[in-house]
């Protein structure tokens, strides 16, 4: 069988999976056909199948499955060095405003590579005492964030040792978010902790 | 140490685990991250083995077509370096499988009945005060597939094992000028005791009635998890009867007559034992469950539990499986026995304590296991913050004390600190606090720092740091060294600004669990 009838043969089978049992089903089938495909290094075979999944998802308005079919064909097209497709999909991801572990994982290589301006912008950081109080302390980085593990790792590797309260701002959709960072050595303890609100005379 | 690892075939990307425990299962749990040269890319907390082995594969096929036998080889390799051995064909299967183990398991229980224990707490000589809770698991059939056989023997262990409960009921029933008989019902809610060790426990009973009430009867179900080390009933002789019930020890107070608006006050001195689950396969479709409490004994400057476990079933076990669950406050410092695996196993789980797990295969009749641990407290930290309010309800001040463990018998540190929130004052602040009378400051920082010790009424060492107070917003600090032998005591201080002093608690709340935090 030639490549492009098994890719049919697949499709058609995976067709029918969707249309008899669940989309899940239908992933899971295709996903193990397009590893297969993967370890015989057939990866432009592997992207016509993602490329079905997406079409093909978008129709069923699976937002979840269409963002790990974007992730997928992101990674495949970085694979074979397409770079101009790579970036195409990674475009009408954002346009699409889609968000999942994986497309953000696949996401931020590709942004690293192409050192693309990521969403997300510091806009306070506040550092923690002792008693659970926040302190602002100057941070205007202008600097713009993929992922929030990239906001961890910037913090962990500019800022001095103490837990932080980071104020995000995403320009994507002008929401702001809130992550508490601690950049201490942790120890585990066994910790028996007393708290009071007294009145004083 | 974990360290990242480069993914094979690629000198661009790496990923490192740290798992949360230092035993591979199927229920191990670890962070996973994924880097580029330039740094971390991505991370995930991954609950379980499958999870894990999957989050490893799905990083990896970003960047490269994905081969489940590199993978799982990978993880293998990678858990060997930090000195755990792991199952290639275990994270080979779990990779490739989309069964629901967990549904599979739920239909090889057949049904789990409660049985009679008094031939094993003869047996095992259980500490006094104690029972055995015991269950009969029927099983369909034990699976020939190792993997599914350990699943589902985890699952009974896990589905069996005692709950150690976080309150203590309490019930009351007496007689009221009537004539009627009147019940109460509460739970009371366990509290830290004076060493790490203990947990203290307070029952009452108040009469709000007008008129006395009579034939008092209080009872407090204990659980057979807390081993009774002192009890006491306020300015009565009454001594307690006990009964042993299946799952708690009633101890029952009979107090003849209660006064209006009179309270009574029961008070425990309660200490923790080891939870250790029993599972015995006694036949391919008969699995036993026993839930016994071990008592751990001071011993020196060290702890000491000494358990047994015999066969006593009239033909040989296929198989014992041991779980000892040491109480969060204790660590381990050897076994007897030597737990090596894969016949003893110390598990340390981040965050969840320790437990000793022993499994044995044909276990003959009459043969008798015991173990004897040596135990020692976990690293602790006492944290005790207060916050003071003016009459107006805003804080004016906030206060902490940490207490640190230092080196065996070279006594521990305690940290002061006082932050000012917004007061005015030019008053000095005494900041009170009490010690173990054998107890002795030998070293403070700063050095010039003014400390008044004297002994109180009970005989106990009181010590009064006296020092101005900080500028608003500013906060002043004070450490102490502190030489002794025996615990510190868990308890809060108190603060005098100039010469007014804490006036009422508006809140209290105290609690004991395992943390990660900074050394402050």
């Amino acid at each position: 069988m030639s490549s492009e009838e098994t890719v049919q043969t697949i499709i058609r089978k995976a067709k029918d999976i969707l249309a008899k049992q669940s989309a899940e089903d239908f992933l899971s089938y295709v996903e193990s056909k397009t590893s297969e495909l993967e370890k015989s290094d057939e990866i432009l075979e592997s992207i016509i199948l993602w490329q079905f999944v997406a079409e093909t998802m978008e129709n069923f308005e699976e937002d979840d499955y269409l963002a790990y079919a974007y992730s997928k064909l992101i990674s495949r097209y970085m694979l074979i060095d397409n770079i101009s497709k790579a970036e195409e999909i990674y475009k009408e991801s954002e346009d699409k405003d889609l968000s999942s572990f994986h497309l953000d994982t696949v996401k931020t290589i590709f942004a690293g590579r192409q050192q693309i301006k990521g969403n997300r912008e510091i806009i306070k950081i506040y550092r923690m005492d002792v008693f659970g109080d926040l302190e602002l302390i100057p941070a205007s980085p202008n600097t713009y964030f993929e992922n929030v593990s990239l906001i961890r790792r910037y913090v962990h590797n500019n800022l001095a040792e103490g837990t932080f309260s980071v104020i995000i701002l995403n320009h994507k959709n002008n929401t702001e978010e809130e992550i508490e960072i601690s950049t201490e050595t942790l120890s585990e303890y066994e910790v028996i902790s007393m708290n009071e609100k007294v009145r004083m005379n | 140490m974990s360290e990242k690892q480069p993914i094979w075939g690629s000198a661009r990307y790496f990923l490192k685990l740290e798992p949360y425990t230092n035993v591979f299962s199927t229920s191990m749990s670890a962070l996973v991250s994924f880097f580029d040269t330039h740094g971390l890319i991505n991370e995930k907390e991954c609950r379980n083995l499958q999870e894990i082995a999957r989050t490893v594969y799905e990083f990896w096929a970003t960047i490269l077509a994905p081969h489940e036998t590199r993978v799982a080889r990978w993880i293998v390799e990678y858990l060997s370096e930090i000195n755990i051995v792991g199952d290639y064909s275990l994270i080979l299967r779990l990779l490739r499988s989309d069964e629901d183990v967990a549904g599979d398991l739920e239909d090889l229980i057949k049904d789990t009945k409660s049985v009679v224990t008094e031939d094993f707490e003869k047996a095992f000589d259980i500490p006094e005060d104690t029972k055995i809770i015991g269950h009969e698991v029927s099983i369909t059939r034990l699976p020939e597939d190792d993997y599914l056989r350990n699943e589902l023997l985890q699952k009974i262990l896990e589905d069996n094992k005692y709950q150690i409960p976080s309150t203590i009921k309490s019930r009351s029933q007496f007689k009221l000028p009537n004539g009627e008989i009147a019940t109460t019902e509460r739970e009371n809610v366990l509290g830290i005791g004076e060493t790490q060790r203990d947990v203290t426990l307070f029952s009452s009973l108040e009469n709000e009635y007008d008129e006395p009430i009579t034939e008092v009867e209080i009872v407090d179900e204990i659980p057979y998890y807390f081993e009774v080390e002192d009890l006491g009933i306020d300015n009565l002789e009454i001594d307690p009867t006990k009964e042993k019930k299946e799952k708690v020890l009633e101890i029952i107070w009979e107090i003849p007559e209660i006064k209006p608006k009179e309270k009574i006050e029961i008070s425990y001195k309660l200490a923790k034992r080891i939870n250790r689950t029993i599972l015995e396969i006694v036949q391919n479709e008969v699995i036993a469950v026993l839930n016994t409490f071990e008592n751990i004994t001071p011993k020196g400057l060290e702890f000491s539990s000494h358990t047994k476990y015999i066969n006593i079933h009239n033909r040989p076990l296929h198989e014992l499986h041991i779980v000892d669950e040491i109480p969060p406050e204790f660590s381990i410092i050897r076994t007897n026995p030597e737990a090596l695996p894969p016949t003893g196993i110390i598990e340390k789980a981040k965050l969840k304590g320790i437990n000793i797990i022993w499994k044995q295969k044909n276990v003959g009749v009459n043969q008798t296991l015991e173990k004897i641990y040596t135990l020692d407290y976990f690293p602790y930290l006492f944290r005790g913050k207060k916050i003071i309010v003016n009459e107006e309800g805003r804080t004016i001040f906030k206060v902490a004390k940490f207490i640190l463990p230092s080196e065996r018998e070279m006594g521990y540190t305690v940290l002061y600190i006082i932050k000012n929130v917004m007061s005015e004052t030019t008053d000095m602040i005494s900041l009170m606090d009490k010690l173990p009378i054998n107890h002795t400051i030998v070293g403070r920082t700063p050095e010039e720092s003014q400390i008044m010790e004297q002994i109180n009424d009970e005989g106990d060492k009181i010590i009064t740091w006296i020092v101005e107070t900080p500028p608003v917003r500013k906060n002043t600090t004070l450490k102490v060294l502190v030489s002794g032998d025996t615990p510190p005591l868990f308890e809060m201080f108190n603060v005098f600004i100039g010469d007014k002093e804490e006036k009422d608690v508006l809140e209290k709340e105290t609690t004991v669990r395992r943390e990660m935090v900074k050394s402050p």
